[in-house]
């Protein structure tokens, strides 16, 4: 059986920028090939040299990504997915406004194929605090943010200085355990919403790869390159000891002991998957590791992971 | 039911169409006659119209029925309420030792544990009733399912599962209950069943329509269906036979997709109606179920402090989506169950019809079940028509008393005394398979508001039994914007009527339920319901 593949969850009210973020992902270069659920795809645009196939259920992308509509039976929808020949290697689910993305999110946890990747939710900064005071809108305001690995706390260019700091603290009120990243036209770096390792990537197409600070300071990442053989066990016990400000893992790693000589490592969120790889051996192995600007440096990190090399 | 006319010796039809109603002498002047007397010593009402029911009351049967609520198949078996978790399981006993495939899944539905004191069914109990075929229970809220171990075994879902919705108990174990869409369908899928798809089936729909005819009823709503080719298929086929009983409203969800296509897709549909069949409502969902504490409650909330309910739909998006259909021209009905979800849809159509003035553009809120008499003026200033869950009263009346609304608010609840007097148009519902489908219940509900235990709910709220027979003829065909051709009988109206053995206008108002119904007439069809052959 191939990996799991990783599946994410985009929440956040109508008007926070998730099409505006699935459209940067659909329209990556990367090579990989993303699936995108989405309830209306009237907002999806594609680059003119992207675009494959149009009919009333799906976009194919020449990029190898396809968009297609969440439908009444999400378990259908993915079924079928997984089911094709070539397999997405991300899925990402944009769930409608008032949905608690968790709910979505259960479908990974409970599926062999699907391995629970990051429930990103973004939120507006012009109108988060108006809409947690409105007793309309409140409580589910608070059940999106109380279910999120990730927030974005998006269109920080309209607001000024004083509301951006403000509702940055009524964020971390909410959540001090998770990274609550500022940007505008939700960017985020494309590294950051992948689970799939770059050297992983179907078409052998590397990204232009970050090191170090992030050119926007939203992330640091480290590269640990790996050459020698991992014990499995403890390559999961150093993964288990990474801090919160630790976002995503990813990479292939070669192991000991095992008939397969690779393994395929994603941490997302708190989740962990560890996997045999099965593509051709990998043009480079190793471990990317992303998180807020105050995750453990180089240093640190060698610390954790050297139990096992 | 026609205001002029509303008593009547003899009834004249003419290809499917009602002639006239008078004395036979009125009559003969349309021309020679045959004259049917079979009728004689029964009573003719106007075919009764179900404003808010689903197809799924056709699908339902083919499980095993285990409401709390004594409840009559659409083949006329009747079947004692569960009144316990062991006689649930007793029941499913029996049905198991029937089944001859021995991996076949048993399912059942209707499951109500509001009324078990806070007793949940666990996986000993169902493993009770097997252990080598997957077991099913699908509780009354639509939400919720118990499994056996077997069912789990197959869903791979253990007590390493980490879900929200998976209930554990004091050791980790999972105890059976699923809650949840993902564990539901999980569930469902183990079980090798698809409920959702077997709603459109031609056998579904006939049992639908055999329901319908039992009570009297000759237009149902089936309220809503995402309306797949096939399930559209087999409407048309099946209306388009004379031998078919029922009118059939379906509305489209207008959530499941983007307002275009469904724009699109309902337009393509209108078309392909026929007399039996009407294309063109469509649907949407504002929030959830008082009794699943599921809808959306203004301040103070639920009673028993339960957190508020869900949205179902982006109360932003809301007035988007009513103005898109709206100003396609197509007409939309909306659920509204608690309060909150009931003035933000006010809002917004309000919103709308602002920018898209119209008069008659009949939405109508569906439940509505906690609307206070400032909600119903402004419906009725905005000629926003109400279906009222009357039902509930005498269902759930109780809970709603001691654990949901309390004591004040459950005596206004489904007010249909208020939306009578503020001029709301209004008409009453079952939303079968939620409750029974049989809307002379549904009115007796209506006019009397006696809950199971026998209190009474809002004694100012009762209507009396003429405008609560017109709220399930005329009242609910307005609704539906077929109040021109049903829901009473005069020339030119389609030849529907409901056969009663007893005249309800006349009967002592609390057996206004249980007068029995001799059939219908659909089209000028005759169906009596000791014909009715059906599994
Ligand atoms: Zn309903």
């Amino acid at each position: 059986m191939a990996a799991p593949v990783p599946l994410s969850v985009i929440g956040g009210f109508l008007g926070t920028g998730k099409t505006t973020l699935l459209n940067q992902l659909l329209n990556n270069r990367s090579g990989i090939r993303f699936a995108v659920l989405v309830n209306d795809f009237g907002d999806i645009v594609v680059d003119g040299d992207l675009i494959a196939d149009h009919d009333g259920q799906s976009i194919t992308f020449a990029n190898g990504c396809v968009c297609c509509s969440l439908g009444n039976d999400l378990l259908a929808t993915l079924t079928q997915l997984l089911a094709q020949d070539e397999p997405p290697e991300q899925i990402l689910v944009e769930a409608s406004g008032v949905a608690d993305p968790r709910t979505i999110a259960d479908f990974a946890a409970l599926d062999s194929e699907l391995f629970r990747d990051l429930v990103i939710v973004l939120v507006d900064a012009q109108t988060l605090r108006q809409r947690a005071a409105d007793d309309r809108l409140s409580d589910t305001v608070t059940r999106q943010i109380a279910a999120a690995d990730l927030i974005i706390m998006n269109k920080c260019d309209l607001v000024d200085a004083d509301e951006r700091r403000a509702t940055r603290l009524w964020l971390q009120a909410q959540r001090g355990d998770i990274p609550i990243i500022e940007t505008q036209h939700a960017q985020v770096p494309f590294d950051v919403l992948s689970a799939v390792p770059p050297s992983a990537a179907s078409v052998a197409k590397m990204p232009a790869h970050h090191h170090g600070r992030n050119h926007t300071e939203l992330f640091r990442s480290e590269t640990m390159d790996k050459v020698e053989a991992v014990d499995l066990k403890i390559l999961r016990q150093s993964l288990e000891a990474l801090p919160s400000s630790i976002l995503r893992v990813k990479g292939i790693v070669p192991v000991q002991d095992r008939d397969e000589p690779f393994f395929l490592v994603q941490l997302s969120g708190r989740e962990i998957e560890i996997a045999p790889w099965r593509g051709t051996a990998p043009a480079r192995t190793g471990l990317i590791i992303i998180g807020t600007p105050d995750m453990p440096d180089r240093r640190q990190l060698d610390q954790i992971f050297r139990a096992e090399s | 039911m026609n205001s002029r006319r509303p008593v009547a010796s003899h009834v004249a039809v003419r290809d499917g169409h009602i002639l006239g109603a008078g004395t036979l002498e009125e009559l003969a002047g349309w021309g020679s006659y045959e004259l049917d007397e079979r009728f004689a010593d029964k009573v003719i009402m106007p075919g009764l119209v179900e404003g808010h029911a689903h197809s799924w009351e056709g699908s339902a049967w083919e499980d095993t029925f285990v409401g709390f609520m004594e409840r009559t198949a659409p083949n006329g078996i009747r079947h004692q309420g569960c009144g316990s978790i062991d006689q649930v399981v007793d029941r499913l006993i029996k049905v198991e030792a029937a089944l001859t495939d021995p991996d076949e899944a048993l399912m059942a539905w209707g499951f109500d544990p509001i009324f078990f004191d806070g007793r949940r069914m666990n996986l000993a109990d169902l493993d009770r009733v097997s252990t080598t075929r997957p077991v099913l229970v699908m509780h009354a809220s639509g939400h919720i399912v118990n499994g056996n171990s077997m069912l789990l075994e197959r869903g791979n879902i253990t007590a390493r599962t980490n879900v929200q919705g998976l209930m554990k108990d004091a050791n980790g174990q999972p105890t059976g209950e699923l809650q949840g869409p993902a564990l539901r369908q999980i569930a469902y899928k183990a079980a090798g069943k698809d409920r959702f798809l077997d709603m459109g089936k031609g056998e579904a729909l006939w049992r639908f329509a055999f329901s319908a005819q039992r009570a009297g009823v000759t237009t149902a709503t089936d309220l809503a269906n995402e309306l797949p080719e096939a399930t559209v298929e087999s409407m048309t086929a099946l209306t388009a036979r004379d031998d078919f009983p029922l009118r059939i409203v379906p509305a489209f969800v207008g959530m499941s997709c983007s307002a275009d296509d469904g724009i699109a897709r309902v337009k393509s549909l209108i078309p392909r109606s026929n007399d039996k069949l009407r294309f063109g409502l469509i649907k949407l969902v504002a929030d959830g179920s008082i009794q699943g504490f599921t809808a959306r409650l203004k301040w103070p909330g639920y009673y028993n402090g339960a957190e508020n309910g869900l949205w179902y739909i982006d109360p932003e998006e809301l007035p988007r989506r009513l103005a898109a259909y709206h100003e396609a021209g197509l007409q939309v009905h909306i659920h509204t169950n608690g309060d909150q979800a009931t003035e933000v849809t006010i809002d917004s159509i309000e919103q709308v019809l602002r920018n898209a003035p119209d008069a008659d553009a009949r939405f109508t809120l569906q439940h509505c079940q906690m609307a206070h008499d400032a909600h119903f003026r402004r419906m009725a200033r905005l000629g926003i028509c109400v279906n009222l869950f009357a039902n509930h009263l005498y269902y759930w009346g109780d809970q709603h008393y001691a654990h949901t609304m309390g004591p004040e608010r459950a005596h206004r609840m489904d007010a249909v005394g208020t939306a009578h007097k503020l001029g709301v148009a209004y008409a009453i519902h079952s939303d079968a398979p939620v409750t029974h489908l049989a809307p002379l219940f549904t009115a007796w509900c209506a006019v009397n508001r006696v809950t199971a235990t026998g209190r009474v709910l809002g004694e100012s709220e009762r209507i009396n039994v003429e405008d609560a027979l017109h709220a399930i003829t005329l009242g609910a065909a307005f609704t539906l914007k077929l109040d021109t051709e049903i829901g009473s009988i005069e020339t030119g109206k389609r030849a529907d009527f409901a056969i009663l053995d007893d005249d309800p206008l006349t009967v002592d108002p609390m057996r206004l339920k249980d007068i029995p119904i001799w059939g219908t007439v659909t089209g000028g069809e005759i169906f009596p319901c000791s014909e009715i052959d059906c599994a």
